[in-house]
């Protein structure tokens, strides 16, 4: 293998392409059974549409230009909550990991806002923050704090002991034992978290909308859902599929790149 | 007195009850000398190391250093361990140039001199491998060079080459002799292996089984510089060997006998 490098990544790239090309046969294949289905009415197309119908309205939600805004608005209150949930609750990890005082006052709180049902604290952020993004934000941030902050909190915990007394001999101070550490070793507990954080994130924006809003892609749910529109329903659910996957696919990216010290 | 140690005792509280790890240890280790400590395995020889170290508090007694009472964990001091304590998200120079980046010294300076340990180590062309793609005794010669980098006036060493093929012992035995006699550093090397404390040192400390006390301090009068293969063919060596053999025997004969009993 080794005297033919070329030929491997050849071999390797045509492995890729036809992986892509058996998971596509299979989606037509979805596809023409439900066309089928749909076309000789052995379910109601009323409430199962049509592939042809909703792949249709899905390109011409393009073509006119009217779903950006709203891909744009969830994908903002997406991102934010990500941000804000991230960055809080990887803060909140290192200190309650670090101070037992602080641990003993907020570990607890913390247990029983986690224990709750996320969706149940949505009807009190709508009415403290209103129906536009900073409620959905609210509703994110409540999920992925609390994923980021475990996993950060068992990550300290978990740091190798034998790392921190080599620098410590080296005169490290406790800021530089964290950062040439504590956080590098963080980082592959807080990537673990990412993939449940970014999933999660999307729940809660499309939730955040479908409970009360004027845009997004949960508020089209909504909306198609009043007019029995079922074709309109069908195409935002494929575009969150596709919305889903890429970022799926992004936030595994990142680990790759980040976690190339690790023996494969 | 370089290194004056005055009846130092260190109990560990655990939850079966206390463990008296070290019992009034009195020794002074002059400026520049080797030392070994031997003993049976958990007679307490790499608790001793901890507190010179500032990693272990002593339950009783003092250590001075220089004319100063130990405090916290002292300036000038270079810890080498069993375990792998590379940093595994850091390459090779990332690592050696640790302490010296730890002590504020500018990029170009520090990895300067990092390149140079690495040259003189024999490890050019792996200055950018991460730990993992290093066998284990490159890894313990990085380790080695580490230490040396920030140019530690004592440097403790807890079973270094204890994890290392025999081979690679006897090579890297060879490196820290001659580099003991270029640099002239006060090393306390900590090893159950009687063969390597006799090849390496000028001063061996014999300890007791658990709670360790000093049986015996023997001078080793085999000339340097000394050839971690030759010496071994020594009368000498040998004479020593069979000397503290005995006094060693006779202490891992009795935690022998001791675990038997609190087996049975």
């Amino acid at each position: 293998m080794k005297l033919k490098p070329e030929a491997d990544a050849r071999k390797n790239a045509l492995e890729i392409v036809k992986k892509a090309v058996r998971v596509i046969l299979v989606f037509i294949a979805i596809f023409i059974i439900w066309e089928i289905i749909s076309y000789c009415r052995i379910i109601d197309p009323f409430y199962i549409s049509k592939p042809s119908l909703f792949l249709m309205d899905l390109w011409s939600l393009f073509k006119t230009g009217y779903i950006y805004k709203h891909i744009y608005v969830t994908m903002y209150e997406t991102g934010l909550g990500l941000i804000t949930g991230v960055a809080t609750g990887l803060i909140a990890g290192i200190i309650l990991a670090y101070y037992k005082n602080v641990y003993d006052i907020f570990a607890p709180i913390f247990a029983s806002i986690n224990a709750m049902p996320r969706i149940a604290i949505a009807p009190i952020f709508i009415l403290w923050f209103g129906i536009g993004v900073l409620s959905k934000i609210a509703l994110i941030w409540t999920t992925v704090f609390f994923i980021v902050f475990y996993n950060t909190f068992f990550g300290v915990k978990n740091v190798n002991e034998n790392l921190v007394n080599a620098i410590i001999v080296m005169g490290a101070n406790r800021k530089q034992i964290i950062r040439l550490v504590i956080l590098p070793s963080v980082i592959s507990w807080l990537l673990a978290s990412m993939r449940p954080s970014v999933a999660m994130a999307l729940v809660g924006s499309i939730v955040g909308e479908m409970l009360a809003s004027s845009e997004g892609l949960g508020w089209i749910l909504i909306y198609a859902t009043g007019l029995f529109n079922v074709t309109r329903l069908f195409s935002i659910l494929i575009l969150l599929a596709i919305i889903g996957v890429a970022l799926d696919y992004c936030v595994r990216a990142m680990e790759n790149k980040f976690l190339k010290w690790r023996p494969s | 007195m370089y290194i004056n140690i005055k009846d130092l005792s260190v109990t560990y509280r655990s939850s079966r009850g206390d463990v008296e790890a070290l019992k009034d240890i009195n020794i002074s280790i002059e400026s520049g000398k080797f030392v070994s400590i031997i003993g049976p395995s958990g007679c307490g020889k790499s608790t001793l190391l901890k507190v010179i170290a500032g990693l272990v508090k002593p339950t009783r007694g003092e250590v001075w250093i220089n004319g100063e009472k130990l405090e916290g964990v002292p300036r000038n001091i270079g810890f080498v361990f069993q375990e792998d304590t590379l940093l595994p998200w850091r390459d090779v120079v990332g690592n050696v140039e640790l302490g010296l980046e730890i002590r504020g010294i500018e990029k170009d300076k520090r990895r300067k001199r990092a390149l140079e340990l690495i040259k003189m180590a024999g490890l050019e062309g792996f200055e950018h491998k991460m730990p993992h793609e290093l066998s284990g005794g490159m890894r313990q010669r990085v380790a080695l060079i580490r230490t040396l980098a920030y140019d530690p006036e004592i440097v403790l060493m807890d079973e270094p080459f204890g994890a290392l093929d025999a081979q690679t012992r006897v090579i890297l035995q060879d490196e820290l002799l001659k580099i003991w006699q270029e640099t002239k550093k006060t090393i306390i090397f900590v090893t159950h292996d009687l063969g390597e404390a006799i090849t390496l040192s000028e001063v061996i400390v014999l300890l007791t089984r658990r709670p360790g006390t000093i049986k015996r301090v023997c001078n080793v009068p085999i000339p340097y510089p000394r050839s971690a293969l030759n010496v071994r063919l020594s009368n000498e060596f040998t004479e020593i060997f069979n000397d503290l053999w005995r006094d060693l025997r006779e202490e891992v004969v009795k935690v022998k006998v001791h675990e038997t009993k609190a087996g049975g």
